[in-house]
């Protein structure tokens, strides 16, 4: 899709109460929230989570449901952040990642190999399940298959294009303890065994855990895949790897297959000149975060986003920017014309529209569906603004 | 050259039960109470698990999530127009971590009232107790400074802050600091560091009598960093173990070993705690007194191996008691 200022949002948004406690006794409160969340969106399954007659699922007591009407309640909360999405008027929707339990142990858990170790802060309230890499890492066919059939689901229920979201390989192996890797590299005592461990893990990573998703998705008529690096600049004598992980993961994708990258809270300079060499088609950034106010001044862009746009002309290279235009660390809720200044500002550095692409910073999954959604809603206002400040 | 002690050198994780209640209190489905006493229940198991053989105890500054929490509360630092936790600043990733803290901005003269860090901290009874705040040079380095030009008078003013905050920690019985310095070797690294920052009147203006001061450079090679603090007032300095170069350590001033590895998931034994010690003494020149503890701080690794290192920490600690 060729759209100019083509709308997006990255990956997660907040999972429900009812969906997040899937054996927990039912709630008034959250039963109520269900059913007006349900008629705002029109979503007709609203009435199988609860009814008159009282035979819904939030109305059963939670100990009580079998496992195929917990994996009603997780599809039917997909089917919300759909139409959510499609509500809100985006131009490309998922699941708002409701069948994953964060963007980590999704994959880790699906993955031979890793073993939980608990959880560690990311930021705020937001913590992730670290887990030990205990031998070779390798999807299941099982995981396969899951997310194939997530990406299936999502797809079934919109008429939008599904841009399913996959953690990358770099991250991956950063969030882990490699020690499977490590040891490995102990033993062969030869080269500098940190660095090694961790080019082997991200490599596996990218060839036996991400990239037989990425093939299903393509199988499975994808028009744009997404992987997140959001640890891609943790470590800056590491950017080779990053590239090399992407690059992997994408292996054998088509070129009609929009490669989409997500970065964010990240140095983006210290990934060049390597990042150069990566074959992703677009790089979904971080650029609003350090500049949240209610008075919006365009030179408050986040300056490392305004520092990947000018080595994307330096060194050349024909990749899309999906710019982070919200800030998903606030509830202060930017209005259209914000968001306008915003692409506007954006697009003069640019300098082609069809190459701006708009979304949030990063998932929305820090905020109530009270802010994320009229958060969403203004951004796509604010794109269809600055389509008509172009004309 | 004698043992004084284990301590421990920057915040600990959360429990997951605690984590699970912060999330429902994100969500609007819980209250500050109830997720307040889970904070409080982590606390006390990380003070009971430094019940032998720790010179100064912490109760892991768990409510704090990053060391630059509290600053938004000192004058001269801008109070974001947000509301809850997102009131302090952006999110920006600490060091090569996968944890981010909140970007403090500096808008006007830092001064303080005298209570912002205590009211952070919960009491420590009946033994010593020791906070963990950013060092210096990584607190000019952390913060957007939009007011100060001249950055060594941005660190005194920050010393000066702290300074004016010992009457009322000592009340709730801290008598140490450990100042971090995670960006000494980070920049070091990359040729951008500023050794002014390191500033001989900084320790000077806190250093008061029967208050503890010591430096830690988690991440480096403490032999590069020793010689810029031997003329200071700081007590004792940090050595990263897994850094430094023990043979090029030359010291009067009594060092901090950190010995258990705060990135790694394994748990050290209590020979390899042994060994590091002997390594030490036997490659470094040094005569005076040492503590030992972890290299940085248990964030990254979850809070029931954390409390496993601070155990180890514990058992060996009281091994080596009365050593020579």
């Amino acid at each position: 899709m060729n759209k100019t200022f083509l709308t997006q949002e990255i990956g997660s948004i907040q999972r429900p109460i009812w969906r997040q406690k899937l054996n927990a006794p039912s709630n008034e409160n959250w039963i109520k929230d269900a059913l007006e969340w349900g008629k705002k969106f029109d979503v007709n399954e609203r009435f199988e989570l609860a009814n008159e007659k009282k035979t819904g699922l939030l109305q059963k007591n939670g100990e009580k449901r079998t496992q195929e009407e917990k994996q009603r309640i997780i599809d039917i909360s997909s089917i919300y952040v759909i139409r959510m999405l499609e509500k809100a008027g985006l131009d490309r929707v998922f699941n708002g990642e409701q069948p994953r339990t964060e963007m980590y142990d999704a994959f880790a858990s699906k993955t031979k190999g890793i073993k939980t170790a608990g959880f560690v802060n990311s930021f705020d309230a937001n913590y992730f399940r670290k887990g030990i890499i205990t031998k070779k890492v390798e999807i299941s066919d099982e995981g396969i298959d899951w997310f194939k059939k997530e990406f299936e689901f999502a797809r079934n229920h919109s008429q939008k294009i599904i841009k399913p979201c996959l953690t990358g390989p770099y991250t991956m192996t950063d969030w882990s303890y490699v020690e499977y890797y490590a040891e490995l590299q102990e033993k062969k005592a030869s080269g500098n065994p940190v660095k090694e461990a961790r080019r082997n893990a991200v490599l596996d990573f990218a060839s036996d855990v991400i990239n037989p998703i990425v093939k299903e998705y393509v199988k499975a008529g994808a028009e744009v895949i997404q992987i997140d690096e959001p640890a891609a600049s943790t470590k800056q004598h590491e950017a080779d790897l990053v590239v090399e992980g992407i690059n992997a993961s994408f292996k054998g994708v088509p070129r009609n297959v929009e490669k989409a990258v997500h970065l964010c809270y990240s140095n983006y300079s210290s990934l060049f000149p390597e990042l150069a060499e990566s074959s992703a088609d677009s790089y979904l950034i971080e650029c609003t975060n350090h500049s949240t106010g209610k008075e919006f001044n365009p030179n408050q862009i986040h300056e490392e986003a305004l520092k990947i746009i000018e080595l994307f002309k330096e060194y050349k290279m024909n990749a899309s920017i999906g710019a982070g235009l919200i800030d998903i660390h606030s509830d202060l809720i930017e209005s259209p014309e914000i968001i306008r200044d915003r692409i506007l500002f954006i697009n003069k550095l640019m300098d082609d529209p069809k190459k701006v692409q708009v979304n949030p910073d990063c998932g929305l999954r820090t905020r109530k569906w009270e802010i994320a959604f009229p958060k969403l809603e203004n951004m796509v206002k604010g794109a269809e603004l600055a389509r008509k400040a172009l004309e | 050259m004698s043992f004084l002690g284990a301590i421990l050198s920057g915040p600990v994780s959360r429990s997951a039960e605690t984590i699970s209640e912060h999330r429902l209190l994100r969500d609007g489905h819980s209250t500050k109470e109830k997720f307040e006493e889970l904070l409080k229940k982590d606390a006390e198991k990380i003070i009971n698990a430094q019940e032998k053989g720790f010179a100064f105890v912490s109760a892991g500054q768990a409510n704090w999530l990053d060391l630059l929490r509290p600053f938004s509360f000192f004058n001269g630092f801008r109070k974001r127009n947000s509301s809850g936790e997102d009131s302090v600043g952006p999110v920006t990733r600490w060091y090569s971590t996968n944890t981010f803290y909140r970007k403090p901005e500096i808008i006007s003269k830092i001064t303080a009232k005298g209570n912002e860090l205590s009211s952070f901290l919960p009491e420590i009874e009946d033994r010593k107790g020791v906070l963990f705040l950013p060092g210096p040079y990584s607190f000019s380095r952390l913060v957007q400074n939009s007011f100060y030009n001249d950055n060594k008078e941005l660190v005194l003013d920050y010393a000066q802050a702290i300074a004016l905050n010992l009457d009322s920690l000592k009340e709730k019985g801290y008598f140490a600091v450990i100042f971090s310095e995670p960006s000494f070797g980070f920049d070091f690294l990359k040729e951008s560091f500023d050794e002014k920052l390191l500033v001989k009147g900084f320790a000077g203006k806190i250093k008061e009598k029967n208050f503890t001061l010591g430096i830690n450079f988690p991440l480096a090679d403490a032999s590069k960093a020793i010689p810029l603090i031997e003329e200071t007032a700081f007590d004792f300095i940090g050595v990263d173990c897994f850094y430094s170069d023990f043979s090029g350590i030359k010291t009067k001033k009594d060092v901090f070993l950190g010995l258990v590895d705060g990135s790694r998931i394994g748990i050290e034994s209590i020979e390899s705690v042994k060994k590091t010690i002997k390594d030490f003494k036997l490659n470094a020149s040094f005569s005076g007194n040492f503590f030992i503890g972890p290299n940085d701080r248990l964030f990254d690794v979850p809070f029931e191996q954390g409390l496993e290192k601070i155990n180890i920490l514990s058992k060996a600690a009281a091994g080596l008691s009365g050593e020579e």
